[in-house]
């Protein structure tokens, strides 16, 4: 699976590198594989948000760039993925501070990201469509996140 | 039609099935039709009468093919007498000997998605009817052609390989929905094998058209005027026919097992020769639809298609102040 890597800007980092990308995606094998194209570590382009990662059909996951830890972020989390992937998040005033310990940056990005777009992409792919939804958006989602929760779970038992 | 006497060509064509219809297309306007064989066509078809290269360059040359350059069909003077009208092999097009020694190159303007080609067939017949000269023609309308746009019936096909290529043909010139009378089963609810062949001669893998039944009783919605197009037709000519307009649906019947509405206007397709196959009759009357209808207006094309694609990112409500961000500042 080729992964290729855009060098992030300054203060930004990328959390997975190509050998953990590689490392995921032998340790799912080709059920996760199979019919992708590419893995992407790229620059976050510009008016994204706090973009992670996407999937362009077919086959080619993008992972985004992200700021250096900790994270301080204007307004509040209304999304409690970065808690359950292990960060600290702390509301104040100002704003959102997030903590990443450990490599937990690193596997909010490789369950999160790579593992929920790989969800999408087993969900068009097993639906042969390349040019049209599966299924609707928030259906799509919420498969996609079942589909990384249960990665990230499989790959706690293992390790 | 009066038309000249010229010669089609077919440059190239591998396709028997194909040759085949191209044979048909000359016999529609009364042409002969020969074929310079670099496919091996005429070990699969012994009857064909073929040319040479050097026979084929000493005639002035009409070549019909989207090249640079190309003139529409639609403005271009009639094929002068003793020409030959060339086009080219299904994938490839004129081979580029016979382009450089072309006295004209002209094209089919077609303005669909997706599908923005002919049957190699079809091309001819549509290529042969205006370069034979159709006289008259009625004015193409200017502004806003696709609020003009006619309904399209193709009416009971009965061949789903010339039901699927008249599709192509629709797509290609256009028309974004199609209505089916599909009684001679050619379509709807087919065999696994005929589905195959008919979806891939409508190239239905990029065709994005929409194929609607008709149903077991159609009938013209109240209000609507229905112009029926067939060669046979005691009417005027097609060219010299409003085949446009809101309210307008164009039916293009296969054979006489189709009975027109008591109000239904006939338009001739006039041909010199024997009328040809169901794809080619198609062709012509989209043609001249699309003709009528007048071309696109510059800066309406639709922005090139994004990918599907899925995004994931952090959610979070947006702040009360504006906030500099560290690495804002360090990109600063």
């Amino acid at each position: 699976m080729p992964v290729r890597v855009g060098p992030p800007r300054r203060g930004f980092v990328h959390p997975a590198g190509p050998g953990d990308v590689a490392r995921v995606l032998a340790f799912f094998g080709p059920a996760a594989c199979y019919g992708l194209r590419g893995v992407e570590l790229r620059q976050r382009p510009a008016g994204a948000g706090l973009a992670v990662a996407a999937l362009r059909v077919p086959g080619l996951v993008v992972l985004f760039e992200q700021p250096a830890p900790p994270w301080v972020l204007p307004g509040r989390l209304t999304d409690d993925r970065l808690e359950r992937a292990g960060a600290v998040v702390a509301a104040g005033p100002a704003g959102t501070l997030v903590e990443w310990p450990g490599d937990t940056l690193r596997d909010f990005v490789l369950f999160d990201g790579l593992m929920h777009e790989i969800g999408h992409h087993t969900i068009q792919h097993a639906a042969r469509k390349r040019h049209t939804r599966a299924m609707r958006t928030a259906d799509h989602e919420r498969r996609a996140d079942a589909y990384a929760a249960r990665a990230r779970q499989e790959w706690s038992a293992r390790w | 039609m009066v038309g000249a006497v010229v010669r089609l060509v077919g440059d190239g064509v591998e396709n028997p099935a194909n040759a085949a219809a191209l044979v048909e297309a000359a016999r529609m306007f009364a042409v002969p039709c020969a074929f310079r064989d670099s496919r091996g066509l005429a070990g699969q078809l012994p009857d064909l009468s073929t040319v040479d290269t050097d026979g084929l360059l000493a005639q002035r040359i009409v070549a019909v093919d989207n090249a640079p350059g190309a003139e529409s069909v639609y403005r271009t003077a009639p094929a002068p007498a003793g020409a030959s009208v060339v086009v080219g092999n299904e994938r490839h097009g004129i081979r580029p000997d016979v382009l450089r020694a072309a006295a004209r190159t002209v094209h089919i303007p077609m303005p669909g998605r997706g599908v923005n080609t002919l049957n190699v067939a079809t091309a001819a017949a549509v290529a042969l009817y205006y370069l034979l000269d159709a006289h008259g023609r009625r004015q193409a309308r200017a502004p806003r052609p696709e609020s003009h746009r006619p309904a399209l019936l193709l009416a009971a096909p009965r061949d789903h390989v010339e039901a699927g290529s008249s599709l192509r043909s629709a797509a290609a010139f256009g028309w974004p929905v199609v209505t089916v009378d599909d009684r001679e089963k050619v379509w709807f609810g087919t065999p696994r094998p005929v589905r195959t062949e008919a979806r891939a001669a409508a190239r239905s893998h990029r065709n994005p058209l929409r194929v609607a039944p008709a149903g077991d009783a159609w009938s013209p919605p109240p209000g609507t005027r229905v112009v029926v197009c067939t060669p046979d037709a005691d009417g005027p000519p097609l060219h010299r026919t409003e085949l446009t307009g809101p309210g307008t649906v164009l039916v293009v019947p296969d054979g006489d097992g189709w009975t027109a509405p008591p109000d239904a206007e006939f338009a001739r397709v006039a041909v010199p020769g024997e009328p040809g196959r169901y794809r080619l009759l198609t062709g012509i009357v989209l043609a001249e639809a699309a003709r009528q209808l007048g071309p696109r207006p510059a800066g309406t094309a639709r922005p090139p298609r994004r990918g599907l694609s899925y995004g994931s990112a952090v959610a979070r409500t947006a702040p009360d102040a504006d906030l500099v961000l560290p690495w804002e500042l360090l990109e600063y």
